[in-house]
């Protein structure tokens, strides 16, 4: 009896122990970060103001994450769970503890967006396409007022913690089903977390649009790979398609309705994504596709369902967006070189450390798909075809016919990179057991995180907000009549968050021009405004001065080729000023 | 030692009352309370209940209808695909509810908490039968 109470207990204090090493490395990790100095913040970002003891903490976690897999009579998941928790505690919320604002301007505007719903109960399409798609700013409405706040201000700090801790969970059943190994997925996810570079995961609908993508193909394959094609209506006996041998572990049995429920399930998860952002529904629509042409989807219809749903929100919902805007929606339509080069070409630019910085990205990016590639390729000779996973990576690519825009790539990368992990570390998992093979993965993950601080923080100096830059935008609005022009000469300016329709926010006219120091471009700074009695405010910040500095083409010491111009004589007040802000009242010469 | 395996017997007669496919009681009730009392939270003023109060609204529409689907497939899917198909269930729920009010243009916080409710007391009352006997 006495024996038994021991080994029961050395069964639990071994791995309890081992979550209590994690705990502690995450609150010291956490703690580092906390003492670490937001001023040290340059060219090569984050990276630079985070203490020495952060990357400790966040290295003894890698080792203690990676010794708990290696282990041969099977790894803990509470253990290896608790460490990858804390792992994305340390990397995705060290920002929030070291800098006083919550960072990234574009997270400002959309808490402003939110706020716009929590005060007036409506969206405002006309004013910003985005509200064409407000699923995500209405939820974050009902959050922020159900649980008595102002202003969805205090979710932007912790948001891209949640976020990704979002991701994992689906992520971990699908790489669980399609490679059929514990250890292949818990390293799957590991290499997503480090890999994951983008930032996609802010306040903003694309993240909780990612989370519902990754729940609908986590159902899809959990539940729907295997067996008799399901049909709307029967089919000649000919024309049955039985689907392919799935790999993996197989479909998980369950009655008739719970199926019919799941497929519900799915519905819903659709519509909730074609409501809140314009590029996940239509991710989905290809992933399904992907998967039924794969044959590795029993629902055969559910692709044609996803894309009907989609065009018919864009075609009902979003009215005030496509119309007028046809050439936006279908000009770019078969330009793939058009997305490259928006994408890419247009990013390789500004100061030689910050080029450097972009071609790192790059190589890291071109890197997981070389990889992912290769991992396919070996399985494949080894008879083990990961064609699920395969078919998953590839189907975002087909988004590069339509021109989303200088943010299409990325978001290629992020629905395409966590199955190009969970390929990479099947492939891995195949060589595990040898001692060296396990050095060489563990110590390319410890080398992998400061990598992944410098490509994902890279540009922290100017997508930190300052603040400085918050209390010159508070002194803004309490001087601006309702209605005033406010012009931001680049688009690195935490504005918006309060009053985001109550403005006419503007970019000059010719904003190259005025970065150059075009004195016609100074002089006429928004042309021929609607309203000409309307006021007109230009905000300049230590931001966008960085901003334009390190990352526009040709825009190197702008601000001090412009600030001798903005004088009485050229139209320009300066109404306030702290160390990181200017504010100018403008009235045309 | 003696004390705790009287505990355990008792706690042992009283789980062995409840069938192995239905979650306890105490669960259920816990849940509706916790709907109830969200949805009346959201009707308090902005600022009453502090940081508990955002954060309770913030899990509770994120998570209440996923919690009650749980209890129904706890027992029939491996845990990690029941919290799959609870947060699949639940962030559409919220997301859905919202835009339906909004698109009604009757749309407030504590109408979509109230209708987030709904679901969940919804999932939780009617029998949650969905595997074929």
């Amino acid at each position: 009896m006495q024996r038994g109470v021991f080994s029961a207990t050395a069964t639990w204090v071994r791995p309890a122990l081992r979550c209590a090493i994690s705990l502690g490395l995450v609150v010291g990790g956490c703690v580092a970060a906390s003492h670490g100095d937001q001023g040290q913040i340059g060219q090569r970002g984050l990276i630079q103001a985070l203490p020495p003891v952060f990357f400790g903490c966040a290295g003894l976690l890698t080792l203690n994450f990676f010794v708990e897999l290696f282990r041969g009579r099977g790894p803990n998941p509470w253990v290896l769970g608790t460490a990858m928790i804390g792992m994305v505690v340390l990397l995705h919320g060290a920002p929030g503890f070291l800098e006083s604002e919550p960072r990234f301007p574009t997270a400002w505007l959309h808490a402003g967006f939110t706020g716009q719903i929590l005060d007036h109960g409506v969206s405002a399409p006309k004013v910003d396409a985005r509200f064409n798609w407000p699923g995500f700013f209405s939820s974050a409405a009902a959050a922020t007022g159900a649980g008595g706040l102002t202003s969805a201000l205090p979710l932007l700090r912790w948001a891209p913690v949640v976020m990704v801790l979002l991701y994992l969970l689906p992520l971990h059943v699908i790489g669980r089903q399609l490679t059929g190994s514990s250890t292949a997925a818990w390293l799957g996810l590991w290499l997503f977390l480090v890999f994951n570079w983008v930032g996609q995961d802010y306040f903003a609908p694309q993240s909780i649009g990612f989370v519902l993508y990754l729940l609908a193909i986590a159902i899809l394959v959990t539940f729907f790979r295997g067996g008799p094609q399901l049909r709307l209506w029967p089919r000649k006996a000919w024309a049955r398609g039985q689907q392919a041998e799935p790999e993996g572990l197989p479909d998980l049995a369950v009655g008739r309705r719970l199926r019919v429920a799941l497929i519900a399930l799915l519905i819903l998860l659709c519509a909730a994504l074609t409501m809140t952002h314009p590029l996940s529904p239509i991710m989905l629509v290809l992933g399904s596709a992907a998967l039924v042409v794969s044959r590795r989807c029993r629902l055969v219809m559910f692709p044609a369902i996803a894309g009907i749903m989609t065009l018919g929100w864009i075609s009902i919902g979003a009215t005030p967006y496509w119309v007028g805007h046809l050439d936006t929606i279908f000009g770019g339509v078969g330009h793939v070189s058009a997305v490259v080069n928006n994408s890419v070409g247009e990013r390789v630019t500004g100061s030689k450390i910050h080029e450097s910085l972009v071609r790192v990205r790059l190589e890291y990016t071109g890197a997981l798909w070389a990889l992912a590639g290769v991992s396919a390729v070996v399985l494949w000779a080894r008879r083990q075809p990961a064609v699920t996973l395969m078919a998953l990576a590839i189907a975002p690519f087909l988004t590069m016919a339509q021109n989303y825009g200088s943010e299409g790539v990325l978001r290629i990368f992020l629905f395409s990179a966590p199955f190009g992990c969970l390929l990479i570390a099947q492939f891995v998992v195949l060589g595990l057991r040898a001692r060296f093979v396990q050095v060489v993965v563990a110590g390319a993950s410890l080398a992998l995180i400061p990598v992944f601080v410098l490509t994902r923080y890279g540009n922290e100096s100017f997508e930190q907000v300052r603040p400085n830059e918050v209390e010159a935008i508070r002194v803004l609005y309490s001087m601006a009549p309702p209605g005033s022009n406010l012009v931001s000469a680049t688009s690195q300016l935490p504005w918006r968050f309060d009053f985001a329709t109550d403005y006419t926010y503007l970019r000059p006219t010719e904003a190259r021009a005025f970065r150059r120091g075009s004195l016609t471009a100074v002089r006429s700074l928004v042309g021929h405004p609607r309203d000409s009695n309307a006021k007109t405010y230009l905000v300049i910040t230590t931001s966008q001065r960085l901003y334009g500095g390190q990352s526009l083409k040709g825009s190197a010491q702008w601000l001090r080729r412009v600030r001798p111009l903005l004088t009485p004589y050229n139209g320009y007040h300066l109404v306030y000023s702290n160390p990181d802000a200017w504010i100018y009242e403008f009235e045309a010469p | 030692m003696t004390g705790l395996n009287q505990w355990r017997t008792l706690v042992g007669r009283a789980s062995s009352r409840v069938p192995a496919n239905r979650p306890p009681r105490w669960l259920h009730a816990a849940i509706l309370c916790w709907s109830g009392a969200s949805a009346v939270v959201a009707f308090l003023p902005h600022g009453a209940g502090g940081v508990p109060r955002a954060v309770n609204a913030i899990v509770f529409l994120m998570f209440g209808p996923g919690c009650a689907l749980a209890l129904g497939l706890r027992r029939r899917v491996p845990f990690p695909v029941v919290a799959t198909i609870s947060l699949g269930a639940s962030l559409p729920v919220l997301v859905v509810s919202s835009q339906l009010l909004l698109i009604l243009r009757i749309w407030s916080p504590w109408g979509v908490t109230a209708l987030v409710g709904l679901v969940t007391v919804g999932l939780l009352l009617v029998p949650v039968r969905l595997e074929e006997s």
